[in-house]
């Protein structure tokens, strides 16, 4: 199966590819004044709102550096019975891919609370890395935020 | 308490009167006891003999009675008659006997109640004879009641008789006690009191003769003059022992007055004399003679240091003097061997002067030369200074070319990373069409290869100009240093070009100084060779000086000779400081 490799922070962490709509350069976002501070803005895909989250700051604290490599992931996630919805992510150092075997994926031995999105870990390439499930990555004031834009959305 | 002579004597008397006393009242009560015993002796005869008397009259009066009532006469009745009176008065002297005995009072009064009753017995009976006849006499008679009656009263007078007896043989006993006490008394106590006696006579004799004897020997010796003599003093209180202790003292002072005096004759006055009192008269001219003798002693050990004293100062004085006329001489010798000197050196300098004034053309020449050198370098110089900024020019034209690389390289990374995020959507849009995709899965790896060599590539360029850059600064950096250094160097040769036409102009203004140096050493050397002269005068002078004061050394040398002469006679004395 094949991952996006990443890096957030200092370590190397891989997202499964099936869900990626594209991976697009590191723009400028319509800034969302928003309390919760992983959402980095909005960015205008193909004349589609998506809003982005920063992956790094939602793991690290840290916004994203903006250095070569630092890109948004577009990706299709399912926000609980809500239907998909495309979300922006902007990781560090997205400059390649890798087929990892599911299989060989193994649990990391501790999960912390409010970090399941953190998922087993595998070899590659004499590094550990550590597999992110995007469809459970959204906290839930995001996931609450999303729903309630889609509704205003429909009635209007 | 303290055993004076005259108490040693009194308690030994007392003692031997203690003793004699004793005696005497010993031996006095033992007799005045005999005396008491004799008394009673007597006392006890006379009762006795009125005892017998008794039974006598009582026979008397029973004869009388029996010979009434046989015969009926009355001249038979005469005894029993006698008998009455007889009996009372014997009783009452019986009585009166043993006034002073409880029991034989109460058996006196029996008897005489037995004695009366008798007596009425018989009264009665010689009634009965007188007037009812001899049968009825005869048959009180005959009742036995007279006889035992009779019988009792001799039994009483017996007892009273053999206890009498059994008193005077207990009595005989005690004088007996008495007379061994006495004996006793004489043969053991008498000659232990005459033994006592002699002991204590001989002891306070003793005490007080042999330290007597020990003092009249030590005197003996002492009025023969030997003073060395042991005398133990007494510790009693006694007068003997006083009289002892007061000789001890007299033979110590006597001791230390002839160790003092010896002292002085070995004329050590350091001794301190004590009078014993004001008249003592040895202490006192003693200590008079040590004060006299150290005053006399003193004074003169002090003139003694005054005269060394100033002998010392005198030779100091003429050493000092002497060794100042030498300095004088050498000083003067010296100075005339400097003026010599001067002299010589003046004649050298002037040749020294000539010396110099040819070096000095010499220099101005050399000089000369010198300068046209420095020009010609100066003019290397700017041209070294042009080539340089030329250089710096150049390296100004390089650092522009780099940075120009640089935009080109920058280009190329966009151009790689936008080729590498192609790729990578590429890659996920194969791996989405699947089986359909796989080809271009390849192609998309093989443009991602390229991408990142492509990146690896211009980053290796970039480090490259990078350094090239930093060296390029580095070399204008140096260019600059350079010009500053030629610059500098061209300044530095105007300077020395300007000192060597001070130095050409000094060089020939110093001829005529030389001149007027020769003219001037010259006198030089005429006046040192005078002053030379004059010094030599001076020199003998100094000379001739030193010689007379080390004569005047000599005889203060003999001056101190004689008073360490006399200070080493007058320490032998020492005196008090």
């Amino acid at each position: 199966m094949l991952h996006l490799l990443v890096r957030l922070g200092n370590d190397a962490y891989a997202i499964g590819t099936s869900d990626v709509r594209r991976i697009v350069p590191l723009a400028r976002l319509k800034a969302l004044p928003s309390d919760m501070a992983a959402v980095a803005g909005v960015l205008n895909f193909h004349g589609q709102a998506v809003p982005v989250l920063d992956l790094t700051r939602l793991l690290t604290g840290a916004p994203s550096r903006e250095i070569l490599g630092t890109r948004i992931v577009v990706a299709d996630v399912e926000l609980r019975g809500a239907g998909p919805r495309l979300l922006g992510l902007v990781v560090e150092g997205a400059h390649s891919v890798a087929r990892l075997d599911p299989s060989q994926f193994q649990p990391a031995g501790i999960r912390p609370d409010g970090r399941e999105w953190l998922g087993p870990v595998i070899e590659h390439e004499d590094m550990l890395v550590q597999r992110i499930e995007i469809a459970s990555l959204l906290p839930t004031e995001v996931v609450d935020a999303l729903i309630r834009d889609s509704e205003t959305a429909l009635f209007a | 308490m303290h055993w004076t002579i005259s108490k040693k004597i009194l308690a030994g008397y007392g003692i031997t009167i203690l003793v004699v006393i004793a005696l005497c009242t010993s031996v006095f009560i033992n007799l005045r006891a005999l005396r008491a015993e004799f008394d009673d002796r007597t006392q006890s005869r006379d009762k006795l003999e009125a005892l017998a008397t008794l039974d006598i009259l009582l026979r008397d009066a029973e004869t009388g009675q029996r010979g009434f009532v046989i015969t009926g006469n009355d001249t038979y009745l005469e005894p029993n008659r006698n008998a009455h009176s007889a009996l009372t008065t014997t009783l009452d002297r019986l009585k009166e006997l043993c006034a002073n005995d409880t029991n034989e009072t109460v058996l006196i009064s029996n008897l005489r109640r037995d004695i009366k009753t008798k007596l009425d017995e018989m009264d009665a009976t010689i009634t009965l004879r007188r007037d009812k006849g001899f049968e009825a006499a005869a048959a009180v008679v005959n009742t036995n009641q007279g006889k035992q009656l009779m019988d009792d009263m001799r039994t009483a007078i017996g007892s009273f008789r053999s206890d009498e007896a059994a008193q005077a043989k207990a009595s005989l006993d005690r004088v007996n006690d008495r007379i061994e006490t006495l004996n006793l008394s004489m043969e053991v106590i008498a000659p232990v009191a005459i033994l006592l006696m002699l002991a204590i006579g001989i002891i306070t004799a003793r005490s007080i003769s042999r330290p007597l004897e020990a003092i009249t020997g030590a005197a003996g010796q002492i009025a023969r003059g030997e003073i060395e003599v042991q005398v133990t003093p007494g510790t009693g209180e006694d007068e003997v022992s006083r009289l002892s202790r007061s000789f001890e003292q007299m033979v110590r002072t006597l001791k230390n007055s002839a160790a003092t005096s010896a002292r002085i004759a070995a004329g050590d006055l350091t001794v301190e004399v004590k009078p014993q009192s004001s008249a003592d008269l040895v202490g006192r001219s003693q200590a008079d003679m040590i004060a006299q003798l150290s005053a006399l002693i003193s004074q003169v050990q002090q003139s003694g240091v005054q005269v060394n004293s100033s002998s010392v100062e005198i030779a100091a004085v003429a050493k000092q003097q002497q060794a100042t006329a030498s300095e004088v001489a050498s000083t003067t010798t010296e100075i005339s061997s400097t003026a010599r000197e001067m002299s010589a050196t003046s004649t050298e300098l002037l040749k020294t002067a000539d010396h110099v004034s040819m070096i000095a053309s010499e220099t101005a020449t050399l000089a000369t030369q010198g300068k046209e050198k420095l020009n010609r370098m100066e003019k290397t110089i700017q041209q070294i200074s042009e080539a340089s900024g030329t250089v710096t020019s150049r390296l100004g034209v390089m650092n522009e070319k780099a940075g120009n690389i640089n935009a080109v390289i920058t280009t190329i990374t966009k151009v790689a990373d936008q080729t590498n995020l192609l790729s990578l959507n590429a890659a996920i849009e194969a791996e989405k069409a699947g089986e359909y995709g796989k080809g271009f899965s390849v192609v998309a790896t093989e443009i991602r290869r390229l991408a990142d060599q492509t990146a690896a590539s211009s980053s290796d360029i970039e480090r490259i100009v990078k350094e090239l850059l930093s060296a390029v600064s580095a070399g204008v950096m140096g260019m600059d240093k350079f010009a500053e250094e030629v610059r500098r160097g061209a300044t530095e040769i105007g300077e020395t070009r300007h000192q060597l036409d001070d130095v050409i102009g000094q060089v020939q203004s110093l001829a005529p100084s030389v001149e007027t140096l020769h003219e001037g050493m010259r006198a030089q050397t005429q006046g040192a060779e005078q002053i030379s002269d004059a010094l030599s005068q001076l020199g003998e002078a100094a000379r001739q000086t030193a010689d007379s004061i080390r004569d005047s050394g000599r005889a203060v040398e003999q001056l101190n000779d004689a008073s360490r002469g006399l200070q080493g006679a007058i320490s032998q004395f020492k005196i008090r400081s």
